[in-house]
């Protein structure tokens, strides 16, 4: 998902150094964990919509959203529940007050906020360049190379979905009903979860049948020798880094300035 | 160090696999002697369980490290005995090309599967760089540097494979059916560079190519756990029987299936396809029809556009123009892409793709239960396909099966749901020219039109009733 979520553009968020936009979004999260009042963190939550809008297009809004629809649609009708101090909204009734639909609104905000900002940072930075800039801060190789092979496998999790899917298909359709003959036929939901697993215990079985086989490769391809090892593709350095250290600084203080400013 | 001394010294190899249930250990080299005279290319021939691929994996630290397994012997190469050293301490002395590069293959781009063993060995980026985009070029990559190496075709991904080792340029190459899915060009520029740089080379192949003839310094055969050397040289009018007496040469006319001539079972009319955001490739065909008892074959140069018609055929792929077409009660007509998944069968190239049960039996008795067979039937089906695909057991694992036992096993699955239409990609790769030949007997019937895809002109020539070449996604 991480290696498909980026698009190679030439975006200033994707010329954005790697390193200097990791800590901003660290610092962005933070700020959406901090108790700001709702408005505030409104506010911050049209920023990030204001940032994907103008750097991917209004279109890439709605991919994040879609995926976490279903939470965020939970988190409003599940919250208030638990909430229930407050002016009842809903004549006398407690489940719904002013209180339980704000914290609601807040948990809403933040993991929408949070999204956003993870997907922009994803959808313009190289998986390579998040690998090396995770190193640069001083996660060890062993650490980043796990990290690496999950970015890449997970992408290549869904190649080998859609190649097992094929497989399945072409061996499934068989009978009337697509192979499953004799059953039941079985629509909508439920027809493509009963299809989904055994594709996906397929999968699961090739993948951890790939295990050895990776650590094989791995290391013919010299993973564990003693020397340092290098990098192909550098991370910026010079007066590139410090252009994108400088704004991203900038960007650091106007972050704190706001939270000062508006508490 | 001795210019003399050879490249590769094994002696009295012996090794054995664990037991496993269902699969009981069984010796798989006794008492094995190989020697590889410095700057020679060997090219060793075996049938598809001889072995081919653990001898690899033995000479590059990886067997039993990674399997487990009784080895005894002694391996030898110039910077010493192999005994315990491990395989990343091996990178610059021994290269190989796994048989199956899907395997070998797990960079998010081919600049970065090219380089990550330089990066590995600290080399200095500079020189990364140049080797990466000298070996990118020497396979003709470089157009396809960025591409996820798992969107490519089974060549490419061996293209793609020999670039990684030329890159590191070890001293011992080790190619395990590399000239397998590898077009004409190809294989002779790889020959070319191997011979013309004096490399050491030990090429495993399950058959006899020509092109061996021409730059192969021995022949042996790997059989019954020893390496036998062939008692005359390819240049030898004797050196067929002796390849024959190997059981590794075509039978003359293998194939009993009915003169070709029975209706149209598909045609595909007026194709045009190409894949989404992905180059300038396009598959663009009039007409390529299939008939009853025919047995066809598809050919041309590495993503030249065979994968992709045969997926057209059975319906994974949907072109923007024209269709394919099936008999209907009123003749030909367009069939929809679940109509067409559920009329031809298609062996994909990675025969892992399509295996992934427990056991051989589960495995052939799937798609039986889906189309809603009886369990006696299940059964008795099983026992065939067993017999007939020369499958070890029906309680075997089919991980733990050889590559070829696991592509018979794709094929029996196969053959047991009856399809009209079969496309076989690259099916003889991993397979001898005699078990490919006995796989397509045993798939081909007079009702049913066969269409293969392969690289080797001889087998097409031989196996099939006609040939139809694609080059660069049109008919040549």
């Amino acid at each position: 998902m991480i290696a498909t979520l980026y698009r190679p553009e030439g975006s200033l968020l994707h010329r954005f150094d790697s390193r200097v936009k990791l800590v901003n979004l660290l610092t962005l999260v933070v700020i959406f964990f901090l108790p700001l009042r709702l408005a505030h963190l409104a506010a911050y939550l049209a920023a990030a919509v204001a940032l994907v809008v103008a750097v991917l297009g209004a279109g890439e809004l709605w991919r994040p959203v879609r995926t976490i629809l279903p939470i965020l649609l939970l988190v409003l009708v599940l919250t208030p529940p638990f909430h229930r101090e407050g002016t009842a909204l809903i004549g006398g009734f407690p489940l719904l007050t002013d209180l339980g639909l704000q914290e609601a609104l807040r948990l809403v905000i933040r993991f929408t906020g949070i999204t956003l900002l993870f997907f922009a940072y994803l959808r313009t930075t190289d998986p390579e360049r998040l690998v090396l800039s995770l190193r640069w801060f001083g996660l060890p190789f062993g650490a980043a190379l796990v990290i690496s092979i999950a970015f890449q496998y997970i992408p290549n999790f869904k190649i080998l979905y859609d190649q097992v899917r094929d497989a399945h298909r072409l061996r499934q359709a068989a009978g009337p009903d697509g192979g499953r003959a004799g059953r039941p036929r079985r629509t909508g939901v439920f027809r493509r979860l009963g299809h989904s697993v055994p594709v996906l215990t397929s999968v699961l079985i090739l993948s951890v049948r790939r295990i050895p086989v990776l650590a094989m490769v791995l290391e013919s391809r010299g993973v564990g020798r003693a020397n340092r090892r290098s990098t192909y593709h550098p991370l910026p350095s010079g007066r590139a880094f410090v252009c994108s250290a400088a704004l991203g600084l900038g960007v650091e203080a106007l972050l704190l300035a706001t939270v000062l400013l508006f508490p | 160090m001795n210019p003399e001394e050879p490249s590769l010294r094994v002696r009295g190899l012996s090794f054995c696999y664990p037991d496993y249930p269902g699969l009981p250990a069984k010796e798989l080299f006794r008492d094995l002697e190989l020697e590889l005279p410095r700057g020679s290319m060997t090219a060793l021939l075996g049938a598809p369980d001889s072995g081919k691929t653990t001898l690899c994996r033995i000479l590059t630290g990886l067997v039993p490290r990674f399997s487990g397994g009784a080895l005894e012997g002694r391996v030898l190469l110039p910077g010493g005995e192999l005994g315990e050293r491990p395989p990343f301490e091996l990178v610059e002395e021994v290269g190989l090309v796994f048989q199956n590069p899907a395997d070998q293959l797990f960079a998010p781009r081919c600049d970065l599967e090219v380089a990550f063993a330089l990066e590995s060995l600290g080399r200095e980026r500079a020189e990364i760089r140049s080797r990466v985009e000298e070996s990118l070029r020497w396979m003709g990559l470089e157009a396809m540097r960025d591409r996820n190496p798992l969107t490519l075709s089974g060549g490419e991904k061996k293209k793609l494979l020999l670039a990684c080792l030329q890159a590191i340029d070890p001293a011992l190459w080790l190619l395990d059916e590399t000239l397998e899915e590898l077009d004409s060009p190809t294989r002779n520029r790889l020959l070319e560079y191997l011979e013309a740089r004096d490399k050491t080379v030990l090429l495993l192949s399950a058959k006899w190519h020509e092109i061996l003839g021409r730059y192969a310094h021995q022949v042996a055969v790997l059989e019954d756990g020893r390496v036998r050397s062939m008692t005359v040289g390819p240049e030898s009018g004797a050196f067929g029987k002796e390849l024959q007496r190997a059981g590794l040469t075509l039978p003359k006319r293998p194939r009993k299936g009915q003169p070709a001539g029975g209706k149209t079972l598909i045609e595909a009319r007026e194709l045009e396809f190409r894949y989404p955001g992905e180059g300038s490739f396009a598959l663009r065909l009039e007409r390529f029809a299939v008939r009853a008892g025919e047995v066809v074959a598809l050919i041309g140069a590495n993503g030249s556009g065979k994968t992709t018609l045969g997926r057209i055929l059975c319906g994974l792929l949907v072109p923007q123009e024209g269709g394919v077409l099936v008999p209907e009660a009123g003749g030909l007509e367009a069939a929809a892409p679940q109509r067409l998944s559920s009329y031809t069968g298609y062996l994909f190239q990675d025969p892992d793709l399509q295996i992934f049960l427990p056991t051989v039996s589960d495995e052939l008795a799937y798609g039986l239960k889906l189309q809603g067979h009886g369990a006696e039937r299940i059964r008795q089906s099983i026992q065939d396909a067993v017999s007939r695909f020369h499958l070890p057991g029906p309680e075997v694992p089919p991980a733990l099966m050889s590559y070829g036992a696991r592509k018979r096993l794709q094929a029996a699955v196969c053959y047991l749901l009856e399809r009209p239409v079969l496309v076989v990609d690259e099916g003889d790769s991993g397979l001898g020219g005699p078990e490919f030949a006995a796989l397509l007997e045993e798939l081909h019937g007079p009702e049913r039109g066969l269409v293969f895809i392969t690289h080797d002109m001889k087998l097409a020539e031989r196996l099939a009733d006609r040939s139809v070449e694609l080059r660069e996604g049109r008919p040549a």
